[in-house]
């Protein structure tokens, strides 16, 4: 029992690393992952984003071992444990529904790891009750998981994840059944916890705004694919696909013709007339007169009044939506094409719908990629 | 939609379901209560008002060992249709939903064909030179022919057999309750399978349990079809009494009170376990 209570501390404040080696799942004929690598830090905070169906919870249940892999490795903390039981991992899993024990209390719930792990009840009697501290559930230890609010029945989940002290937790949409306001609570909540302990975390999510809050790094998963791995700046701000650049984020998606394209640099002739000016790095493979499409953020839109001698696009206001700090703007350009900016809201002032303006894409933050058949 | 489809509480007054349910009533006082209350006044009237049946029935050390013997088979029916039953049940909900009901209809058509039928099938099985005997012959296992029948082996697991249904549909019921969650929480905190089964299958389980042990053990005290094929006399039981008393020895007064006796003892263990036989939800 010793050893228990020794190893419980030593790993405390140590986030395992996690390395997913070209993992691959069938369901018979449907294949859920196909083929990811990705290697996870110490006491990182991943979050896993995607569509609905893109194979997130079944990358985190071959992780916590309740699937088996059909190719590819795991290894956790430098062990490999494609092939090793659930219960022998050393997991703290969350569950979408919380999956409390429901004829146990509270207390009982939160000591269920310990006891598996045949520690001395007085010994697991004071961890239950500093975990529950943590969660700040003290007290609540006598009550039945039907008897807490769904928030804090998500706390008392967490608690019994993190008393045996694993070095690795999975959550599979652990917020998804929460309300607004309680969720950016508890996200901060998990977070700061995070960061006390020193957890690794992989955070399965389809809700993009929750992923950049809370993530050191973000992996976008589309059709059991990684789309791209990277900060939640670079996956905003320099989206690898046109998917991630649609999946995160507003955008204006306008479709086009590659015209000129010297060095890092070119033009795109669009569809509904007009020019615009974006950066084509040599990774985008952007021949003159290809078909391609530009995304621009709203935030980088600026509007011009008509007339002022700038370039841009001849647009016209149709619509206005106020979000208080901001105001989201609808134009309609050239050919019908519908563009969305984001200004501050006293930029509004003089602009009734039907005003003539040329919009102005901000320098440098157009984005291009080719266009495929799913796109426009 | 209708009002009702979309979850209407709205509650019909005290009389006017009274009136509906008014004709069912009449039909049960009818044809159930009204036979019930005759056979109590036979055992109570002979012709004048006297307890002697009675007396004869609690001090008889005939009928009180029929009476001990039937509540200790019952109670080893309902051990041996748990033992059998709780994994056929456990089977059903760990199939996809196709074989689940493959499983399921296996278990409820025998439902459909007669206890008498089922009874006789046994018989068919372990009689001398039945198909088990026969079997074991062949084989050089044995010599000469065993007797499985007349015991009160054969009738536990013969009416196990019979009773197996109303086990495995509550247990079946109460596993599928449980989220396939939580037996993956447990696995990921550390627990065996073993003590996933133990702390939490088990105790979450444990209502459908009580309800298909109880059932089985009330219905199998007043079995008569099995126990008067398979048991024999040596193994008689209380059913096959009260018939004997009423049919061969024309105590229809002794018979009467014997009866009278059963319905209180099952009517006391209805009473006692309701709230686990669940009588308000028909779940099946
Ligand atoms: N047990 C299973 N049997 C067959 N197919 C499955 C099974 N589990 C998942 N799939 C399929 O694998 C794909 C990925 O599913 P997964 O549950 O990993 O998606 P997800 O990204 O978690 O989606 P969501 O956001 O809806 O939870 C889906 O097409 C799904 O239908
Ligand atoms: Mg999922």
């Amino acid at each position: 029992m010793a050893d228990v209570a020794t190893r419980t501390i030593d790993t405390a404040g140590m986030g395992a690393d996690v390395s997913i080696r070209s993992l691959v799942k069938r369901y018979g004929p449907v294949t859920a992952v196909e083929d990811i690598s990705l290697a996870v830090a110490s006491g990182e905070f991943l979050s896993v984003l995607g569509p609905s169906g893109s194979g997130k919870t079944t990358v985190l249940m071959c992780l916590a071992g309740f699937e088996i892999p059909s190719a590819g490795s795991l290894h956790i903390g430098g062990r490999e444990v494609t092939a090793l039981p659930p219960n022998r991992r050393e997991i703290g899993v969350i569950f979408q529904r919380y999956a409390l024990f429901p004829h146990m209390s509270v207390r009982d719930n939160v000591r269920f790891p310990l006891k598996m792990r045949g520690m001395a009840r007085r010994q697991a009697e004071a961890v239950v009750e500093e975990a529950l501290a943590t969660v700040r559930l003290s007290g609540f230890g006598d009550r039945l998981p039907a008897q807490l609010s769904g928030g804090q029945q998500q706390r008392v989940a967490l608690a019994r994840a993190i008393s045996f002290r694993p070095p690795l937790l999975l959550m599979d949409e652990p917020l998804s059944a929460l309300d607004k306001k309680l969720r950016e609570e508890m996200q901060a909540e998990i977070k700061d916890l995070q960061r006390r302990l020193g957890l690794t975390v992989i955070f399965v999510t389809h809700d993009q705004e929750e992923a950049l809050t809370m993530s050191d790094r973000i992996a976008v998963m589309s059709h059991g694919r990684l789309e791209q791995v990277g900060t939640p700046e670079e996956i905003y701000g320099n989206p690898a696909t046109s998917f991630v650049a649609r999946f995160v984020g507003e955008t204006n998606i306008l479709p086009g013709i590659v015209h000129r394209r010297s060095g890092q640099d070119g033009t795109v002739a669009l569809d509904g007339g007009g020019e615009i000016a974006v950066p084509l790095p040599a990774e985008r493979r952007l021949a003159e007169g290809s078909a391609a499409e530009v995304m621009l953020r709203p935030e980088h839109v600026a509007v011009m009044p008509a007339g002022s001698g700038v370039n841009g696009l001849a647009a016209r206001l149709v619509g206005h939506s106020f979000a208080g700090a901001t105001v989201a703007l609808t134009f309609e350009a050239a050919g019908g094409q519908r563009l969305v900016a984001r200004r501050p809201a006293r930029e509004l002032a003089g602009l009734a719908p039907g005003a003539e303006v040329v919009l102005v894409p901000e320098a440098g933050q157009a984005r291009c990629f080719a266009r495929t058949g799913q796109g426009a | 939609m209708s009002a009702l489809a979309a979850g209407d509480r709205r509650r019909l007054s005290g009389p006017a379901s009274l009136m509906l349910v008014a004709p069912f009533v009449l039909v049960l006082i009818a044809v159930f209560c009204w036979p019930i209350l005759q056979l109590l006044s036979a055992s109570l009237f002979d012709p004048d008002f006297t307890l002697r049946h009675y007396e004869q029935v609690l001090t008889s050390e005939f009928t009180l060992g029929v009476f001990l013997r039937t509540f200790r088979v019952s109670f080893l029916v309902a051990c041996f249709a748990l033992v059998v039953g709780y994994p056929v049940a456990a089977l059903m909900r760990s199939l996809p939903p196709m074989g689940a009901a493959i499983v399921g209809a296996c278990v409820l058509i025998p439902l459909w064909t007669s206890v008498l039928v089922r009874s006789f099938a046994w018989t068919v099985l372990l009689q001398r030179n039945g198909v088990v005997n026969e079997a074991l012959q062949g084989l050089g296992i044995t010599s000469g022919p065993l007797s499985f029948l007349y015991n009160e082996a054969a009738v536990v697991i013969a009416q196990g057999h019979v009773m197996l249904p109303f086990m495995i549909m509550p247990i079946y019921q109460s596993l599928r309750a449980i989220p396939d969650e939580l037996p993956r929480a447990a696995l990921s905190l550390g627990a065996s399978r073993t003590a996933v089964f133990r702390e939490v299958i088990w105790p979450l389980s444990r209502p459908g349990v009580v309800a298909g042990f109880l059932m089985v053990f009330i219905v199998t005290l007043g079995a008569f079809v099995t126990p008067a094929l398979i048991g024999g006399p040596r193994s008689l039981m209380l059913a096959t009494l009260i018939s004997g008393e009423i049919t061969e020895n024309l105590n229809w007064p002794l018979g009467a009170a014997l009866s009278a006796v059963l319905l209180v003892m099952v009517m006391l263990l209805i009473g006692l376990f309701s709230r686990f036989l669940r009588f308000g939800r028909v779940e099946m």
